[in-house]
């Protein structure tokens, strides 16, 4: 059952994620983190590899924790480590710089990570230069023991990512995520109005597809230097299939999720959709999945941490005071908007933040709680409608993606309540899927 | 000039030679007798401040567990008041004279007994985040993370000190035999 004491967050950054830090040369999104320490009692942090664990322990020792610090923060349960290990890559070839043919999209795992408890044998040795001596590395080896979920291949199954490739196939949304993606480059790089992304997908027969897309994507400007990202149009595909795995994740343990852009855009639109086709319902959906967005007087920790202006001995203390943001969070009988607003004020002057700008706080998710609990129908439409739903797509050969979504949906509102921090608007997705039912 | 006179001197030359270097080889024994005794009681004293760091990190082990026994509801707050480690009687057996302490280029008797205290303080520290976990009932003002937190940043805090004493004391004890 969700009770929203922890929540899965992803701190690598690249295009798919924290991008803007990305752009700025930095591994990790360390003020992802700082911000998910204050809203949850439990922070699960995922990256993508070792150089990025490396990097992580590096960045919070000089953003002010020590040895020790990080040692507890593990003990405790505070810190733990969600490790997909394997990685979920296209398998591309280059035809040309205008033309890449995808052949699919691959959960792979070499033969260190199929063993168990890998994340030790990977990830654990590069940070030992962080520790003073053995002892001290030890003890954070012995606390990391317990807390480090690791998820193999074979576990999640290919269900995430072949609904993944399903929707990078679809042309509406396949335009849908490469236009998140487009938005942020154009964001970051203050190119102006992003243009509208109109993509065609062309079946070829064989299993394979031509897609095209009106804007160039191998044209966009690279963020980590002067030149182009070469496999742009892999991107919207990666991007979806790492959406997928992180929900399929905190489905599993009923936890929530904070997210950065732009790959939150596409968790909501997920989340969204499986709602839709597990309830058979838009209206239900849309009763479910909720955006909620408040406008508070507290300090934007993220851009701060990232900045370095905060160190985290400061978020630890701004922590330790918001414990009214996490029982608001915890209590889903009475999420009202107006003591949240209120308790980020308090605890911003408490931390000596008095005056600071206003800021959006941006979450979706199931955000009326136990309200939306009591209004489920006794059983998703898994039976007779939404078979005969089913039956048409798997009669298209996506029988693994749609069963994904009704995996998803079947827990959606009941047993997992997920409440995602980010920045999510369901008015695209739901246009879209009222014309797919309507086509 | 007479050779007898020569010769006279020659001895009494060589005479104070070989007295002066006795004593001064006498002088040196005896400084390096004195030094070496004072090395064998520093090793001594050394020898048994170090038997406090097997006991310190026991206890630190000990304490822990039964701290997140607490937290965690696994034991009532009766037990852990009666199983959390006793550090000040472990240590009795080891402690130093103080003739042992004087010997010590420095003396770790305080770094020892701030530890021990640390560990004490920390039973109440426990105690006292238990409290913080449970009330106000239906709104703690604590999460059970939030006092494990509290709780193991001590610990590992207390564990860079007890690795700290175990280094100043190693490093003292290599120095009594340069």
């Amino acid at each position: 059952m969700s009770d929203h004491t922890a929540a899965l967050v992803p701190l690598g950054s690249g295009y798919h994620q924290s991008t803007d830090v990305f752009a700025r040369g930095r591994p990790v999104d360390t003020g992802l983190l700082a911000e998910a320490l204050v809203y949850y009692d439990r922070v699960l942090m995922n990256v993508d590899s070792p150089v990025q664990f490396s990097q992580l322990i590096s960045w919070l020792i000089q953003q002010g924790l020590s040895a020790a610090d990080i040692t507890a923060l593990f003990r405790a349960g505070v810190f733990e480590f969600y490790y997909f290990a394997f990685t979920t890559n296209p398998y591309v070839e280059f035809e040309s710089p205008e033309r890449i043919r995808i052949k699919g999209l691959w959960n792979i795992q070499d033969r260190t990570m199929q063993e168990p408890k890998s994340f030790f044998k990977r990830f654990v040795p590069p940070v030992r230069e962080y520790f003073e001596n053995t002892a001290q590395f030890e003890r954070f080896v012995s606390a990391l023991e317990g807390r480090v979920i690791e998820i193999k291949a074979d576990d999640i199954g290919a269900t995430a990512i072949e609904n993944a490739y399903r929707d990078f196939l679809n042309p509406q949304r396949s335009a849908l995520m490469a236009q998140e993606l487009v938005n942020e480059i154009y964001r970051i790089k203050s190119l102006g109005k992003p243009p509208e992304i109109i993509v065609e997908v062309v079946d070829r027969g064989a299993g394979e597809f031509a897609i095209s897309w009106n804007v160039p994507l191998h044209r966009l400007p690279a963020l980590e230097g002067e030149t182009n990202i070469k496999a742009a149009v892999t991107l919207p595909l990666s991007t979806a299939a790492a959406a997928n795995k992180y929900l399929w994740a905190t489905d599993r343990l009923r936890c929530d999720l904070y997210l950065s852009r732009p790959i939150s855009a596409l968790v909501g639109d997920k989340l969204f959709e499986a709602a839709d086709v597990t309830f058979g319902s838009m209206t239900k959906a849309a009763e479910i999945v909720q955006e909620l967005e408040a406008k508070v007087e507290f300090p934007d920790l993220r851009r701060l941490v990232n900045l370095d202006k905060i160190d985290f001995p400061k978020v630890l203390e701004i922590r330790e005071k918001a414990g009214k943001f996490r029982r608001w969070l915890q209590s889903e009988a009475d999420r009202d908007r107006d003591a949240l607003i209120a308790y980020h004020q308090e605890v911003a002057q408490s931390s000596g933040f008095s005056g600071v700008a206003v800021r959006t706080l941006k979450m979706f998710g199931v955000i009326g709680g136990a309200a939306v609990g009591a209004a489920m129908p006794a059983h998703p439409i898994v039976g007779a409608a939404a078979g005969a739903a089913a039956a048409d797509l798997i009669a298209e050969g996506t029988q693994a993606a749609i069963e994904y979504l009704f995996d998803l949906g079947s827990n959606l509102g009941r047993d997992w309540k997920p409440i995602v921090f980010g920045n999510w608007y369901k008015q695209r997705i739901a246009k879209l899927l009222t014309e797919e039912a309507n086509a | 000039m007479n050779p007898w006179w020569s010769s006279l001197v020659a001895v009494v030359v060589g005479g104070l030679i070989s007295a002066g270097t006795s004593f001064l080889l006498e002088q040196v024994r005896s400084r390096r007798n004195r030094f070496d005794k004072r090395n064998d009681a520093k090793r001594d004293a050394l020898r048994r401040a170090l038997a406090w760091i097997d006991p310190m990190e026991r206890a630190l082990n000990a304490a822990e567990i039964q701290v997140y026994g607490l937290l965690n509801g696994s034991v009532t707050d009766q037990q852990f008041r009666s199983a959390f480690p006793d550090l000040l009687s472990e240590l009795k057996e080891f402690d130093l004279s103080p003739d042992q302490r004087l010997v010590l280029d420095v003396d770790p008797y305080p770094q020892g007994n701030h530890i021990r205290q640390a560990v004490e303080r920390l039973k109440y520290d426990a105690i006292d985040h238990w409290g913080k976990t449970l009330y106000p009932k239906h709104s703690p003002s604590m999460s059970i993370v939030d006092a494990r937190y509290q709780c193991s940043q001590t610990v590992e805090i207390l564990r860079q000190q007890v690795d700290a004493l175990r280094q100043q004391l190693a490093e003292e004890y290599k120095r009594t035999f340069d």
